[in-house]
């Protein structure tokens, strides 16, 4: 069956040239993918030799960390996945004292959707797989409006301690924990060292006026956070809750 | 009937190229062209694989049972088993994604694609997520050359130990194949990638094509690219490098995760076809170009593309 399955793979593309043209020529493209259901048989040489690597991985990454009442996915311009990452941030970053306004991170930086129930300890490596540590950084009430402008343009970053609508692109209506957003004061940001430094776009943060590196792992943040949840008793059940509207 | 079928077919496209019109019609190249007449190049490749060594589990996600390194391996040596000609490439993002490489570092990662016998790769943004240094601590497990032709990495723990180009020889092909990466700075931290130079691909790339279909006399010219597949802004990407390339036959692309069903067919510069191919990431396909060569001219003459995805319900 799995050979036969193989050897009908589908022919997705045909293009011929004369022998002596160096010219090639379309004739027809057929756009075909079979996927292969059966299971493919294993390598088993493969397998005898990460199993070592394996057996120790599981033994650290397999317990329980949370359960999730639902899929929870990432979405701009916002998500269930956006907030409760940056939830995870802003609440871990509170209960070690530290001092900030808001949290903000990258949507891209969230790396994969978390599963319905269980979700074991490898997951949250998955979502967050890099090594990246908070930090707070401080900018003047101007450059916060074009903070805003910037998350608006990218469509939608998770946030938590502060809401806002896009509108043509810009930021209006934002508040900060609750607070109308005044131009004339300064704020700081929670995020990681990567945005800090520029990462993925981030040309603002060329323009903060202060910075603190904290010596403490995003991903240590979210497992602190789940860790709270999971000993009050309660399973993860993130919601969109309109803090990013689009006008 | 199978036999028929298959002679009839080989009669019908020696026919082709004595001019006759073609019709589209499914066929795996091995079985259509007599071994005497034809050289068969099959180029087997994978991109973005972060770390994916087992399959996805079976959580009930979008993904679940799919993928898997052993899998990769077994439909590899399958194909090696059938295949004289295999060329097994990567385009980078080897690293990062699951806790095997926080917790080895890309040591099982490259010491299993050496296993699979990969013939070469490039690095990836994220092939820098532990410095230069880290990247070079698990080269001595590479049986595989690194490629990067726009990457200047003087003054760097990786000086010396890339190469921007290798040219594979397969029964009287040549194969010239080359690596370009994207550009670092906003994308991976300055102190990760240190003193690593980006060198305009565009220019390096007409540089090594030029140099490896022309002064080298290869057959066939392939670019293993990082630099994504296509981007809304103004920025370089896997589609401009086909359009502004002369001699590159084939572009096998990573970083924007993007899977394409059969390759993206691009007009060059020169008015001839490019192919550009991804096939998304994690390991969750294997992609697959068959390239018919004629063994008097060692011209390119037809080719069949396939994707192998990777699939299965073992739950480790």
């Amino acid at each position: 069956m799995i050979k036969n399955s193989l050897r009908n793979l589908a022919f997705l593309g045909l293009v011929a040239l004369g022998a002596c043209s160096p010219k090639l020529q379309l004739v027809k493209t057929e756009k075909k993918l079979i996927p292969i259901t059966e299971n493919l048989p294993k390598d088993s040489a493969m397998l005898a030799f990460y199993k070592p690597y394996r057996i120790k991985l599981d033994s650290l990454m397999n317990d329980v960390v949370a359960i999730s009442e639902m899929e929870i996915q990432k979405a701009q311009p916002e998500g269930p996945l956006n907030n409760f990452f940056a939830d995870a941030m802003y609440d871990s970053a509170k209960d070690k004292g530290i001092a900030f306004d808001f949290a903000y991170t990258n949507y891209g930086g969230l790396r994969i959707p978390l599963p319905k129930g269980e979700i074991y300890r490898y997951k949250i490596f998955e979502l967050m797989p890099f090594e990246n540590a908070l930090v707070t950084v401080k900018f003047k009430g101007e450059d916060i409006q074009r903070f805003f402008d910037y998350i608006a343009e990218g469509g939608g970053d998770p946030i938590s301690g502060a809401r806002f609508t896009i509108s043509n692109k810009k930021a209006i209506d934002i508040t900060i924990n609750g607070i109308p957003f005044d131009a004339s004061k300064t704020y700081t940001v929670l995020t990681s060292d990567y945005m800090a430094n520029g990462g993925d776009g981030g040309a603002i943060f060329t323009r903060l006026i202060e910075r603190e590196n904290l010596d403490f792992k995003l991903r240590d943040a979210i497992l602190q956070y789940l860790e709270k949840l999971k000993k009050a008793g309660k399973t993860l059940n993130p919601v969109n809750d309109g803090r990013i509207k689009i006008k | 009937m199978e036999e028929l079928k298959s002679n009839s077919r080989r009669n019908f496209l020696r026919n082709t190229l004595t001019g006759a019109a073609l019709l589209g019609l499914g066929f795996k190249a091995d079985s259509v062209f007599a071994k005497d007449d034809f050289v068969n190049l099959t180029i087997l490749h994978t991109n973005d694989v972060h770390s994916r060594i087992d399959p996805f589990p079976m959580d009930g996600s979008r993904n679940a049972g799919k993928g898997g390194i052993a899998s990769r391996a077994a439909l590899i040596s399958k194909i090696r088993a059938e295949e004289r000609n295999v060329l097994l490439l990567d385009a980078g993002d080897i690293f990062q994604g699951t806790p095997y490489f926080n917790f080895y570092g890309g040591e099982l990662e490259i010491k299993m694609m050496s296993m699979m016998g990969y013939d070469a790769s490039i690095m990836g943004n994220h092939d820098f997520d532990n410095g230069v240094e880290g990247f070079v601590k698990q080269l001595p497990h590479a049986k595989f050359p690194i490629l990067n032709a726009n990457y200047d990495f003087t003054d760097t723990a990786m000086e010396g130990k890339s190469k921007s180009y290798q040219i594979f020889k397969k029964e009287g092909l040549k194969i010239g194949v080359y690596g370009l990466g994207i550009e670092l700075t906003g994308l991976v931290n300055p102190q990760q990638y240190g003193n690593t130079k980006y060198l305009d691909p565009i220019k390096k790339a007409l540089e090594m094509e030029k140099f490896l279909k022309l002064d080298q006399k290869c057959d066939l010219v392939i670019c293993l690219s990082h630099l994504g597949f296509k981007y809304k802004e103004d920025k370089v990407s896997d589609l401009v490098l086909a359009q502004s390339t002369y001699h590159t036959d084939l572009i096998i692309g990573g970083h924007t995760h993007t899977f394409l069903n059969s390759p993206e067919i691009v007009k060059n510069k020169a008015g001839r076809e490019t192919l550009v191919n991804q096939v998304g990431f994690a390991g969750l396909n294997l992609g697959r170009i068959d390239f018919a060569f004629s063994r008097n001219s060692s011209k390119k003459i037809t080719y069949n593309s396939s994707i192998e995805v990777i699939e299965n319900n073992f739950k480790f």
